[in-house]
């Protein structure tokens, strides 16, 4: 446990470098407005009634939040990771008496803080100005804060396990946009996954994609009942631990690869 | 006991081959052609604590995947490697902390940060005490002067004066074994002799061994006495530098200044005459008979100046060089 010791120095190195990049943040930032312009659907949609159940009030509630959530949980480590492998970074880093991992899980949370003061205070006005409404009982914030870490556990360890194909390929991250396409649709990015057909609905019961973004959301909605955010982490910490493990299972295979062919 | 053992050392890539071209790619993308490399090939040698020792040899000669087997980031095919009594692919932290390499054409660190964040980033990783840290630096900061640099951010160093902080950086936990490749790359002759003295001076202090590769002659003759040549992943020579001169070339270089301009034919009584450009010759002699034949040159002839010289260690190198690829050739 002699790494969690390296957490403040890589932390601290990693928000100033996120500072650094702030202009590109931001324009990341504007650049993810699908959920924007899916509430404007849905929210002329709603004019004739509501759509499911869904109110306009009930859209806006929810895809303000999804921009805020998708910030907060988001991991975005796959370029870096693939780099340092195709470029022979890693070898750098495999000579330090550190496991890579933990610069990319300390460059992940690093860039949380900016990410929550550039996109919290526009996304708290909206809801205020358009009356967005949560529903969630305070009681439930820690719950949330730990549904939160397993939503960014399982896409870390999702980009660990794609990025460590590029020990093999040199497209991993075409398979990453696979990954991102499938994940944007049926973890709740784009539409919420209860208007789904009821099947689809129910399968994602059990697959990873609802606990990377619509946990959450579901949550902060005041949609879940206690049992339910514990049934949903105990799925939502499976799912971590699947990926860890194979992303620890491809890791080894991969560093024995590139030990065996040089970089 | 030796710090670093390598005993029949072999590493093989297997390459696959490809055609340029679409027809190429299509080919080797359903019928994959694969070819043995021998980066390195039954390579022995053994190298003891504090000393300092140089790689020579062209591009492609096996001088960097050694140094990578050495620090444990390339597995051996055959043979093997023992670095302070570790075998390097295992990594253990013990061995991790204590040793480094450098890379000229590889940045270690972080890019768009001023390298103080670096520094203390390596000395989290290496969990670095304080006081051991501080004096570390102050004696780093002493040697190569980084207080200047260390609050831009690496992006926009120079290149030497990057340099000067990977060093930095890379010897923060004071390691005991440097496996610098090619660290002055790149670097204008000030820099180089910055650097170079730098090495220097830090072997001398903490006795640490040194294995460098360059292609910079200068760096191997000012800082080691001990060269492995290698070409084609086999050790052509290992031993003093100076032994290797005198088995490879056995002749000196007599340069000579004379009073008045002299026929070579005249000259070429006392040796082998190199150039006569006016009143400046270079003669080539015995390498027993030089300083006798300088006498006789001086009582013969009306000189103004006359220097003895060893014959320049690019033309040794690269002499060695030429022998060993007729050998290979004739021998297949």
């Amino acid at each position: 446990m002699r790494w969690l010791k390296v957490y403040p120095s890589l932390l601290r190195a990693y928000f100033n470098l996120s500072l650094e990049y702030r202009g590109q943040v931001v324009i990341w930032i504007l650049s993810g407005i699908l959920p924007l312009i899916m509430m404007l659907v849905w929210l002329s949609l709603t004019e004739s009634g509501p759509v499911q159940g869904y109110t306009a009030q009930d859209f806006i509630s929810y895809y303000l939040m999804v921009i805020l959530m998708r910030r907060m949980c988001g991991v975005w480590i796959i370029w870096d990771l693939n780099r340092d492998i195709r470029m022979g970074n890693l070898s750098a880093q495999l000579l330090r008496p550190l496991d890579p991992v933990h610069l990319h899980l300390a460059r992940t949370f690093a860039r949380h803080p900016l990410q929550l003061i550039l996109v919290g205070p526009p996304v708290a006005a909206a809801a205020f100005f358009l009356g967005a409404r949560y529903a969630m009982p305070l009681a439930q914030l820690p719950l949330l804060l730990l549904v939160m870490l397993g939503a960014i556990l399982i896409e870390f360890f999702v980009q660990m396990c794609i990025g460590a194909l590029a020990f093999w390929i040199t497209q991993a991250i075409a398979v990453m946009e696979v990954w991102f396409y499938i994940r944007a649709l049926l973890s709740g990015w784009v539409v919420p996954i209860d208007l789904f057909p009821p099947a689809v609905t129910a399968a994602l019961q059990y697959l990873p994609f609802r606990y990377v973004l619509s946990l959450p959301l579901e949550i902060t909605l005041g949609r879940l009942t206690l049992p339910q955010i514990g049934y949903g982490l105990l799925v939502q910490y499976s799912w971590a631990l699947f990926f860890f493990l194979l992303y620890r299972l491809l890791w080894a295979r991969g560093i024995r690869e590139y030990s065996a062919v040089g970089a | 006991m030796p710090h670093i053992i390598v005993e029949q050392l072999c590493k093989y890539y297997q390459v696959h081959h490809k055609e340029a071209g679409l027809i190429g790619s299509l080919r080797a993308f359903f019928n994959r052609q694969y070819r043995d490399v021998k980066a390195v090939d039954d390579v022995n040698f053994t190298i003891e604590a504090g000393e300092m020792v140089g790689f020579l040899g062209p591009n492609g000669a096996g001088k960097t995947t050694t140094l990578k087997v050495l620090s444990g980031l390339l597995y051996p095919t055959r043979g093997r490697a023992v670095v302070l009594g570790f075998t390097p692919y295992e990594r253990k932290r013990a061995f991790l902390e204590q040793f480094t390499l450098v890379m000229g054409n590889k940045n270690q660190l972080l890019w768009d940060l001023p390298a103080m964040e670096s520094f203390l980033v390596n000395r989290a990783i290496y969990d670095i005490p304080k006081a051991q840290y501080e004096a570390t630096f102050k004696e780093l900061n002493d040697l190569l002067d980084l207080e200047p640099l260390l609050k831009k951010q690496v992006r926009k160093l120079s290149l030497g004066e990057r340099m000067k902080c990977e060093l930095a950086a890379a010897l923060l936990h004071r390691p005991k074994i440097l496996f610098l490749d090619e660290p002055t790359l790149g670097l204008d002759v000030t820099m180089q002799v910055a650097i170079r003295n730098f090495v220097k001076a830090y072997n001398q202090r903490y006795g640490a061994t040194v294995i460098l590769t360059s292609h910079y002659m200068a760096d191997v003759t000012e800082l080691t006495r001990r060269v492995i040549v290698i070409d084609h992943g086999r050790i052509l020579y290992d031993g003093h530098l100076q032994q290797l001169v005198e088995q490879v070339a056995p002749y000196k270089l007599l340069s000579i200044v004379m009073r008045s301009p002299c026929p070579p034919e005249i000259l070429g009584q006392y040796g082998e005459v190199e150039k006569v450009e006016g009143v400046k010759a270079t003669l080539r002699v015995e390498r027993g008979r030089a300083s006798e034949i300088a006498s006789r040159l001086l009582t013969h002839i009306k000189l103004d100046d006359v220097l003895i010289e060893e014959p320049p260690v690019e033309d040794i190198i690269r002499q060695v060089f030429a022998e060993s690829k007729e050998n290979r050739e004739s021998g297949e």
